[in-house]
């Protein structure tokens, strides 16, 4: 909200002098770190761009922030919420992949608006492996730059090097500033040392180029040298100021992750909680529990700080299939599993979800049980969705229509949700499921 | 697979040891204790291998279990919703299917019933936390099992009692799992309600008036049967014949439905050509679901487990998987048999699921890309399989890396070794159950992407497994012939000396004395030296490896320390309710994360102990040894090359018999303490757990009687009582039962040293004992009938030798 207190923040200011050192060569200090949280959206763009100041803008976001277990299936979900199509961000993959907290908000004409590390924070990295034993997050960071993965083979002594190479690194001959391309790690270092910590990019026709930067950027060999990133994208959902915060994977051997999805729920008035099948994990519950969130959600909502936490189960595709399997019956159909499915599913998280919040709220079972019934569940077939779609004659769907999926019922409820239960006013959002490929713009 | 052992077993009773009985008594003690030793290592081969597959709940472990033992039919219950697998259920080869149940006595339920009912009472403030007012319970428990059962049931208007209402909670789930056959069920049940049900189980009165619902009266009939079993020890074979259907709702009733919660053990048999080799393959609980109370299954099955498979996604081995291999004490296992090559070896399999999923991404971002619109699904899917392989290689050299950060450096080094071996060994498996059971279904509506069976990687899954099953077979096959083989030459051995020494002529009494007098002149200087290596190595027996021991201990305690610190660094984490629970609990609690500081200061001190044992003590005892042994063959070997220059003197057959026989006994000298490798494990697990559990107890407690545990400022006392005064004592009780256990067990391979000196006093002695008989036995020889049979019976024993394998 620093962009509310009028335009020359103290925080853009302090970062403007800070810049001006560094182009002038001295490292100092750098303590641009913007207030933590959702709270500070000017944080990724100190000035942002004129159209940015809308009326819309100016209005306090509503966000809703997304947790579960790494792999579960987090920016596959938000991308079905925000496109029928393939959404703008990685999803799938091989690995925990979202290891930022990545804002996805509305904008006409997409955008990737990335705000880059320090150059001190590279200079800490190189101290840190040239220590006797360095920290194994550290090796990890520094292996995802040079090698693309965090996981790898490359020798310490390797890394090293790349690094000290990459430091030393200047200006390229030719004297001009090449374009920022995937994996363009020297590049970035070259423009964070200019002083340019950040860098907006807007989807110019060119669907690919601009998911090349979007994924390099998010998951890719840049993605270290991102502090905070945040895409626009064309999305009716997205309207009237909701943003989807996709945090990292929760069970993932990283206490950085952790910290950042901690502090984006200490503030988060809504929070969607993506659980598989199993349920609700344990890490996810010790999150939610140690950020206080869980505290607010019980708070109820004639408390100012009051939270609400929506629950979606993905993934349950392969029971479906296997119940199709185990009861052959022409007459039902595929989505008529689903179906039967879903209300055990529901019957499950919300019994788990009794369990964990009666545990916080004992000899209180009125709290407990209006907490409940506020929260709603929701299983959802993002893949199916994104499948009907596609019609990828190869791939075809298994849901008939696009309610079958669940995706639109989950768009209506989290609009209800981070608007504080206020429906009116909102276009009804299934009116937009025909939306715009933004690369056809 | 059997029987190697045996037809030495029944030689050497029925043939060979009358005869040495008779002929040769002193040789038998030694010989009756190998025998021994055979017939153990025999038993341990019907030992089962065990396949623990282990892996976050609903990650697909059932699933994958299930493709690999058949095609199409899910054998286990799999794919459901909710926390699936409550228990270890094992699936081993059988002709013909089957499952086999073995269930828990009402003990188990009547303490959940004694647990539920005092929280009815205190909810209705009818009872104070204590449990003082208590009125008396019918229920039948001892007064030590109400204690215990006691510290669970929580006051409400206790602070700190938000961890312990989720025991109670989790006692309501099996309540209600038994009772109306679902565990998420909380609303519809009250606490009167399930508290009657499990009442009615039990065939108790009823306490409350609650009306019960008729529908789940055969659920009730059924558990009230499955106790009555259990009373009786009856074990429930439940077979396959003509209705699958009724079949796989038993066993879904059992293995995880209503029944769950009774069962001790489950198995489940199912002609499956994967299992044919042996592997028995146990689908255990899944992990890291809130709230969840199986931990302790999961430990118990990995720790006796001889391979792993740990099922992980996309996300690779987390956080959470590697701890836990490493909490379970499997990594413990692993390092064990670095540096200890008569340990049974441990495989780590680390099988990828659901990469199916990720081929479908990659291949619509490709497309999204505009590149790759030729590459095939199959191409994704084998890319993101190479991609995943090298993914959990690296993670998991990281997971280990971690466990050497700190230490000396000499065991760093080990450690190192072992990651290695670790890493070397570890099999990482991609696989697509799911694509797999599509291709052999072969269902028009969802077809299979997949167009050879190969490309789903499940065969060759498989093939890995029967592998490791043939190639343990082997490994004990061979160890037991080898053992098997180096008996029978010693035997065999003892009675060619005694053939030899019958074969020989009667000498003349003054030619004998003669020789007598020319080997003592030989031996004179050899005896001198004799004595002086014996000596030494007494020396290094009594004051070297004490010295050992020692500095062992305090390496071992020096990285127990520094890995203790790291552990409570990590505390910081957690909340300080948690915390707090786990000191009011003496340690121990186990919530919404699990606390588990005895545990967690045991591991610590297991592994670096394991490592200064086989590498500090053992390794150079077994060196020296064998050295010892070494020269002991020297010796009778240069008596043996005296003896043959001495021609027609000295029967040539004699003296080969006998070096043959010396050089077999010392080849044992290099094996001490081989089977007190294992039992060390647990020794000093066992006492190390019980001296540190106590301490931290006891210390836990009277933080607590301190009033330390309540008011501002907790969480940074309790984290400054962790690592100041829980720690000190702490290490000073553990060093102290190390170096009790330790040296406990080194007095244990030095008896067995001393043992086998004993049997050898002076090989020189022995080596001219044999050449120059007394007197008397060269007249008792003399007496040619008796000469005659000692042969004919010598080469009736000789000729039955059983065969033991080509000698290697």
């Amino acid at each position: 909200m620093g962009n509310r207190d009028g335009g020359g923040s103290g925080f853009a200011g302090r970062l403007r002098g800070w810049l001006k050192r560094m182009a002038a060569g001295k490292t100092g200090v750098p303590d641009v770190t913007p207030p933590p949280g959702p709270a500070a959206p000017a944080a990724v763009c100190p000035r942002p761009p004129r159209s940015a100041r809308t009326a819309a803008a100016l209005e306090p976001p509503n966000v809703v922030v997304l947790l579960g277990r790494a792999g579960v299936g987090k920016s596959t979900l938000l991308n079905a919420l925000v496109e029928d199509g393939l959404g703008p961000l990685p999803q799938g993959g091989v690995g925990p992949l979202t290891a930022l907290t990545i804002r996805v908000r509305f904008a006409e004409r997409p955008h990737l608006r990335v705000r880059y590390r320090p150059l001190n924070h590279l200079v800490d990295l190189a101290g840190q492996l040239d220590s006797e034993n360095p920290d194994t997050a550290a090796v990890q960071t520094a292996r995802h730059l040079f090698a693309g993965s965090p996981y790898g083979s490359t020798t310490l002594a390797g890394l090293r090097s790349e690094l000290s190479l990459l430091l030393a690194s200047r200006e390229p001959r030719s004297g001009t500033e090449s374009p920022l391309e995937v994996d363009g790690v020297p590049e970035v270092v070259r423009a964070v040392r200019a002083g340019r910590m950040t860098r907006h990019i807007h989807l110019d026709g060119n669907r690919a180029a601009f998911q090349r930067e979007v994924w390099a950027h998010t998951a890719g060999r840049i993605s270290p040298l991102v502090s905070e990133i945040e895409v626009g994208w064309n999305s009716p959902f997205l309207g009237e100021g909701l943003w989807l915060v996709d945090a990292p994977g929760t069970g993932v051997a990283n206490d950085r992750y952790v910290e950042a999805s901690r502090v984006q729920l200490r503030t988060a008035r809504s929070a969607l909680l993506v659980v598989d099948r199993s349920g609700l994990d344990d890490a996810s519950a010790a999150l939610m529990r140690e950020s206080g969130f869980m505290q607010r959600l019980l708070a109820g909502p004639l408390s100012g700080d009051h939270a609400r936490l929506a629950i979606a189960i993905s993934n349950l595709d392969q029971p479906v299939s296997d119940l199709v399997r185990s009861q052959p019956d022409p007459s039902r159909r595929w989505s008529d599993h689903f179906r039967e499915i879903q209300s055990a599913a529901i019957r499950v998280v919300r019994g788990q979800l009794a369990s964990e919040i009666g545990g916080l709220a004992p000899g209180k079972p009125e709290t407990v049980s209006t907490t409940l019934q506020a929260a709603k569940i929701i299983p959802v077939l993002a893949l199916e969705h994104q499948r009907l779609h596609e019609t990828d004659p190869d791939d075809p769907a298994r849901v008939s229509g696009p309610e079958d999926s669940n995706i639109p019922a989950l768009r209506r409820h989290l609009r209800i949700m981070a608007t504080g239960g206020e429906a009116t006013g909102l276009r009804p959002p299934g009116q937009h499921h025909r939306s715009t490929s933004a690369g056809s713009e | 697979m059997s029987g190697i052992g045996e037809p030495v077993l029944t030689w050497y009773s029925k043939q060979a040891r009358p005869f040495l009985e008779q002929w040769s008594p002193e040789r038998l003690p030694g010989l009756d204790e190998e025998i021994q030793r055979l017939e153990k290592l025999e038993k341990a081969w019907v030992r089962k291998f065990q396949v623990c597959f282990l892996g976050n709940s609903g990650v697909g472990k059932s699933t994958l279990i299930n493709a690999l033992v058949d095609d199409r039919m899910p054998v286990l219950p799999q794919g459901g919703v909710g926390p699936l697998t409550a228990l270890a259920t094992r699936v081993r080869h059988a002709p013909t299917p089957y499952f086999k149940v073995t269930y828990h006595t009402g003990q188990k339920l009547n303490r959940i019933l004694f647990i539920l009912e005092r929280q009815i009472l205190l909810e209705n403030g009818r009872l104070d936390a204590s449990g003082q007012s208590a009125p008396p319970s019918d229920i039948p428990l001892d007064d030590e099992e109400r204690t215990e059962a006691l510290s669970v049931v929580s006051d409400p208007a206790d602070p700190a009692a938000d961890s312990l209402v989720t025991a109670v909670e989790a006692y309501k789930r099996v309540a209600s799992l038994l009772i109306g056959g679902a565990q998420f069920d909380v609303h519809s049940r009250d606490l009167a309600y399930l508290t009657t049900g499990l009442r009615r189980i039990l065939g108790l009165p009823p306490k409350e008036n609650v009306a019960f619902d008729p529908s789940e009266e055969k659920r009730i009939a059924s558990l009230r049967s499955a106790l009555d079993r259990a009373k009786k020890g009856e074990v429930v074979r439940v077979g396959l014949d003509h209705d699958q259907g009724l079949f796989f709702q038993q066993l879904r009733d059992h293995a995880a439905g209503f029944l769950a919660p009774l069962i001790k053990t489950i198995e489940v048999g199912w002609a499956a050509e994967v299992l044919r080799a042996g592997p028995q393959l146990v689908d255990l609980p899944g992990l890291g679901v809130a709230n969840d109370e199986y931990r302790q299954v999961t430990q118990k099955e990995i720790r006796e487990a001889k391979a792993v498979v740990l099922v992980v996604d996309r996300s690779g081995v987390t956080e959470a998987s590697a701890d836990l291999l490493r909490s379970t004490g499997f990594l413990n296992s692993l390092l064990h048999e670095t540096g200890n090559d008569q340990a049974e070896p441990v495989l780590l399999v680390v099988a990828v699921v659901k990469l199916d999923l990720t081929a479908d991404d990659e291949k619509k971002q490709a497309r999204l890309l505009g590149q790759g619109q030729s590459k095939r699904w199959l191409d994704h899917f084998d890319d993101v399989c190479l991609r995943a392989e090298s993914m959990i290689q690296g993670q998991l050299r990281d997971e280990l890396q971690k466990l050497l950060e700190t230490g000396s450096q000499a065991n760093r080094e080990d450690k190192e070794a072992m990651v290695g071996r670790i890493l070397s060994s570890l099999r990482i498996v991609p696989v697509s159950a799911l694509e797999h059971v599509r291709f052999h279904v072969d269902d028009e509506d969802d077809r299979a992407r997949i167009s050879a069976p190969d490309q789903s990687r499940i065969p060759a899954f498989r093939e890995l497994l029967a592998d490791a099953a043939r190639s343990r077979n082997e490994r004990i096959e061979a160890s037991l012939s080898g053992s098997a083989r180096s008996l029978v030459s010693r035997i065999k051995n003892g009675v060619e000396v005694v053939q030899a020494q019958w074969e020989e002529t009667s000498r003349a009494e003054e030619e004998a004395e003669r020789l007598r007098e020319e080997l003592d002149g030989f031996l004179a200087p050899k005896r001198k030296l004799m004595l002086a290596t014996k000596a030494q190595y007494r020396e290094f027996l009594r004051e070297t490896m004490k010295e050992k021991i020692r500095a062992a201990v305090l390496e071992a305690t020096d990285d127990a320390r520094k890995d203790i610190s790291r552990y409570l660094d990590r505390l910081r984490n957690y909340h300080w309710s948690t915390l707090r629970a786990a000191v009011r609990k003496g340690g121990y609690y186990d919530g919404a994360r699990l606390v588990n500081l005895p545990g967690e200061f045991t591991l610590r001190f297991e592994e670096p102990l394991a490592i200064v044992w086989s590498k500090k003590i053992l390794a150079p005892l077994r060196k020296r040894t064998a050295e010892l042994g070494e020269d002991y063959s020297l010796a009778v070997e240069e008596v043996a090359v005296w003896a043959q220059g001495q021609g027609a003197r000295v029967n040539a057959k004699l003296v080969e018999a006998l070096s043959a026989e010396v050089r077999e006994q010392t080849k044992q000298f290099s094996s001490v303490g081989k089977e007190l490798v294992d039992e060390l494990r647990e020794k000093v697990r066992l006492e190390l757990a019980e001296a540190i559990e106590d301490r931290v107890r006891k210390r836990c407690q009277k933080f607590v009687e301190d009033k330390l545990a309540e008011g501002t400022g907790v969480f940074s006392r309790m984290l400054n009582f962790f690592a100041t005064d829980l720690t000190e004592v702490v290490v000073d009780a553990a060093a102290k039962v190390a170096t009790r256990v330790l040296e406990r067990n080194y007095g244990e391979v030095e008896a067995e040293i001393q043992d086998l000196l004993k049997k050898h006093p002076d090989p020189l002695e022995e080596a001219a004992a044999q050449i120059v008989e007394r007197h008397e036995a060269v007249v008792r020889k003399s007496d040619r009938k008796a000469r005659q049979r000692v042969l004919e019976e010598a080469t009736r024993v000789l000729s039955a030798v059983p065969e033991t394998g080509e000698v290697s």
